[in-house]
C-alpha cells in the first residue's frame, strides 16, 4: 500500500518538473558547475598526490642531475631541457667520482615529430627498466623493440607486436605504466636513443647514500657548476608546489561558483513557488500540511541536486582529467573519496538555497490564493 | 450576535456563532450566526464583497475568524492548529472552485488520485469509477487543458468528493460556465448528494443556482441579513 503511495507521489513529481523543465534544466545546470568544480578539485588533489606517490616509487634512484638549465617534473621523462645535451662518458665518469654515489645512469629525453605533434621520447638501460618499477604490460625491448607508455598505446591503439610510432623500424614490446608523463613517451632502449641525440644524453639518474644526498646533490653541482642536481623528493615537492597553487585557484573559484549557483537556485527556486501558488493553495485546501508542502518542494529539490551531482561526476572527472594532462602531463585516477563529493555540494547549495522559496511555499495561505478564482 | 439566527433541523453539522473577519480595520464578516444540518444544501448568496467566500473559507478552514466560534461536529475549529486544520479539511471537507483548480501537468485521473494521495491512498480503480460517475470515463488520460470547462468542472466534482467528505464547499460552481454545462453540474450535484447524503454550502451570486438549495442565506455588507427556504 506504501508502495502505491511513493508510485503515486514519484509519478506527479516526475510530471510537475517535467512540466518546468527549463526551470528544472536550469536548476541542473546550476547544480551541476558547482558540484564538477568541486569534484575536480578533490580528483585533481588526490589524483596528483597519488601520482606523485607512484612516480616516487616509480624511481630507481633517488638524486636527478641534468643540465642546469631543466624542467619541472616527476617523471623520469623530465630530465633537464632537451636543447642542453650532455657527453656520456665525460660525466658518467665525473659523477661516478663523487663520494657517496652507489650507480650512473644515463638518460635521454627528447621528442620527434609526428603527424605535427612532438612525441615525447626516453632513453634508457633496458637494464635499468627492471629497477624503475613501471607496471609492465608485455615484455622488455630486444635489438629492434622499445616501450610505449600507456597513454601512447591508448592514443594510437597500441599493443605488443604494434608499429612503435615514429620509429617504423621497432615494434612495440610491451606498455609501461608509471602513473607519470612517463606513460606518453615512447621508451628506447638507450642504444637506440642515443642515435637520435649524436650519442649525448639529457641527464642522469644517480643512486647515492640516502643518509647524505643533500650532501651529494651539493658536491655534484660545486664540481660542475654547469650541471643541477636534486633529489627525487625536491622534484615531487617542486610538483606538490604547483598542485598547491591549482588547488588554491580551484578552491576558489568553486567557492565562488557555488555561490553564484546558489544564488541562480534561489532565484530559480522562488519563481517555481510562485508559479506554483495556485497549487500549493489548492493542495493545502485538499488538506496538506505546511510539512507536506515543504517536503514535496524539498524532495524536487533533492531530485534536482541527485541530477547535478551524477552530471557534476562526469564533468568533474572531465576537468579534472584535463587539468591533470593539461598542466601535469599525467593521467590520474579518480579518488574513491571525490566520488560523493559533486552529490554533497548538489545537496548543500540545493538545500541552502531553496530553503527560503521552500519555506515560502509552506506558507502560502490557501484562502488568498483560491479567493474569487 | 448576528442579525438572524438560522434556525436547524435534525441533527447538526456546523454552528457558526458570532463568527467576524477583519482584514486590517475593514470588517468581511461581521457577527455571522448560522446553522447547518447535515445532509442539508445551503446557498449563501450576496453581492460582490458582501463576505461569502470569506465564510465559505472560514467554514473550510482555509482562513481563521477574527472573532467568534465556528463548530464542526461540535470540535471549534478556531481552537484547531494548521495541522489539525488541514486534518479536519482532508477528512471532512470536499472543495469546489469557480475555475476549476485543477493540476495542469496531471491528468483528470490524477488530479482525482492527488486527492486520495493526500487523504489515505491512491486507488485508480475508484478514482475511475468517481470519474464515471461524472460521466469522464473516456477522458481519464486528458490534461486539464484538454478539457472542456464543463469537463474540468466535473474532474472538480469528482476530486472533491473522492473522499466521501461530509461536507461539501462550492464557491460559484457554475461561474465559469455555461447555462447548458451549468444545469448539468447542478443536476450532478443534486444526484450526488442523493446518493451519497453530503452536506452542501454553496456560494453564488446567481438566483437561479440559489435555488438549487434547500435553504439560501443572504449576505449583506459582512452580515447575514435575511433567510428563506427554498420551494424546489
Amino acid at each position: 500500500m506504501r508502495s502505491h503511495r511513493i508510485r503515486f507521489l514519484a509519478r506527479s513529481l516526475g510530471r510537475a518538473m517535467a512540466n518546468r523543465s527549463s526551470r528544472v534544466l536550469l536548476l541542473v545546470a546550476a547544480l551541476t558547475i558547482s558540484a564538477s568544480l568541486a569534484t575536480a578539485l578533490v580528483a585533481v588533489s588526490q589524483g596528483i598526490e597519488a601520482r606523485l606517490g607512484e612516480s616516487m616509487r616509480a624511481f630507481g634512484a633517488n638524486l636527478i642531475v641534468e643540465p642546469a638549465a631543466r624542467q619541472v617534473g616527476a617523471g623520469a621523462l623530465a630530465l633537464g631541457d632537451v636543447s642542453v645535451r650532455l657527453d656520456p662518458q665525460k660525466y658518467a665518469a665525473a659523477l661516478s667520482a663523487v663520494p657517496g654515489v652507489e650507480s650512473v645512469c644515463p638518460r635521454v629525453s627528447t621528442t620527434v615529430a609526428l603527424n605535427g605533434d612532438e612525441l615525447p621520447v626516453l632513453g634508457i638501460d633496458p637494464a635499468e627498466m627492471t629497477g624503475a618499477k613501471w607496471r609492465l604490460r608485455g615484455a622488455l625491448p630486444a635489438q629492434g623493440q622499445a616501450l610505449v607508455g600507456v597513454d601512447i598505446a591508448a592514443r594510437y591503439k597500441l599493443s605488443p607486436g604494434s608499429k612503435v610510432p615514429g620509429f617504423e623500424a621497432l615494434s612495440v614490446s610491451g606498455i609501461v605504466e608509471s602513473g607519470s608523463e612517463d606513460d606518453q613517451a615512447v621508451v628506447l632502449r638507450l642504444d637506440d636513443a642515443l642515435r637520435l641525440t649524436g650519442g649525448r644524453v639529457t641527464g642522469f639518474l644517480l643512486r647515492g647514500d640516502g643518509s647524505r644526498l643533500d650532501g651529494i646533490a651539493r658536491a655534484i653541482e660545486t664540481a660542475n657548476p654547469e650541471l643541477s642536481a636534486r633529489t627525487v623528493r625536491q622534484v615531487a615537492d617542486a610538483e606538490r608546489s604547483l598542485l598547491d597553487r591549482v588547488r588554491r585557484l580551484l578552491f576558489i573559484v568553486t567557492l565562488s561558483v557555488a555561490l553564484v549557483s546558489a544564488i541562480a537556485v534561489g532565484n530559480t527556486q522562488s519563481i517555481v513557488v510562485l508559479e506554483r501558488t495556485e497549487e500549493i493553495g489548492l493542495l493545502k485546501a485538499m488538506g496538506a500540511t505546511r510539512g507536506f508542502i515543504a517536503g514535496y518542494f524539498a524532495l524536487e529539490g533533492a531530485v534536482v541536486a541527485l541530477a547535478g551531482g551524477v552530471l557534476g561526476l562526469a564533468v568533474g572527472v572531465t576537468v579534472a582529467e584535463t587539468i591533470a594532462a593539461s598542466v601535469f602531463g599525467a593521467t590520474i585516477p579518480i579518488a574513491l573519496v571525490a566520488w560523493p563529493i559533486p552529490f554533497a555540494v548538489a545537496g548543500i547549495v540545493s538545500a541552502v538555497a531553496g530553503a527560503l522559496p521552500v519555506w515560502r511555499a509552506s506558507a502560502v495561505d490557501a484562502s488568498s490564493t483560491l479567493k474569487g478564482l | 450576535m448576528g442579525a438572524h439566527e438560522a434556525t436547524t433541523m435534525g441533527s447538526g453539522l456546523l454552528r457558526l456563532t458570532g463568527v467576524s473577519k477583519y482584514y486590517g480595520g475593514t470588517g468581511a464578516l461581521r457577527e455571522v450566526d448560522c446553522r447547518v444540518r447535515r445532509g442539508e444544501w445551503v446557498t449563501i448568496m450576496g453581492p460582490s464583497g458582501s463576505g461569502k467566500t470569506t465564510l465559505l473559507s472560514i467554514i473550510g478552514g482555509l482562513s481563521r475568524p477574527s472573532d467568534g466560534e465556528v463548530l464542526f461536529e461540535g470540535t471549534d475549529l478556531t481552537a484547531l492548529n494548521e495541522s489539525q486544520l488541514a486534518r479536519y479539511r482532508r477528512e471532512n471537507v470536499g472543495f469546489i472552485f469557480q475555475q476549476h483548480h485543477l493540476i495542469p501537468y496531471l491528468s483528470a485521473l490524477e488530479n482525482v488520485m492527488m486527492a486520495q494521495f493526500l487523504h489515505s491512498m491512491p486507488d485508480e480503480r475508484e478514482a475511475i469509477a468517481a470519474l464515471r460517475t461524472v460521466g469522464l470515463e473516456h477522458r481519464l488520460r486528458h490534461l486539464p487543458a484538454q478539457l472542456s470547462g464543463g469537463e474540468q468542472q466535473r474532474v472538480g466534482i469528482a476530486r472533491a468528493l473522492i473522499n466521501s467528505p461530509s461536507l461539501l464547499l462550492a464557491d460559484e460552481p457554475t461561474g465559469s460556465l455555461d447555462r447548458e454545462n451549468a444545469q448539468s453540474i447542478m443536476e450532478m450535484l443534486r444526484d450526488l448528494r442523493a446518493a451519497e447524503e453530503f452536506t452542501v454550502v454553496m456560494v453564488t451570486h446567481d438566483p437561479w443556482v440559489g435555488e438549487w438549495g434547500d435553504r439560501t442565506i443572504l449576505l449583506e455588507d459582512g452580515r447575514a441579513v435575511t433567510e428563506r427556504t427554498e420551494s424546489v
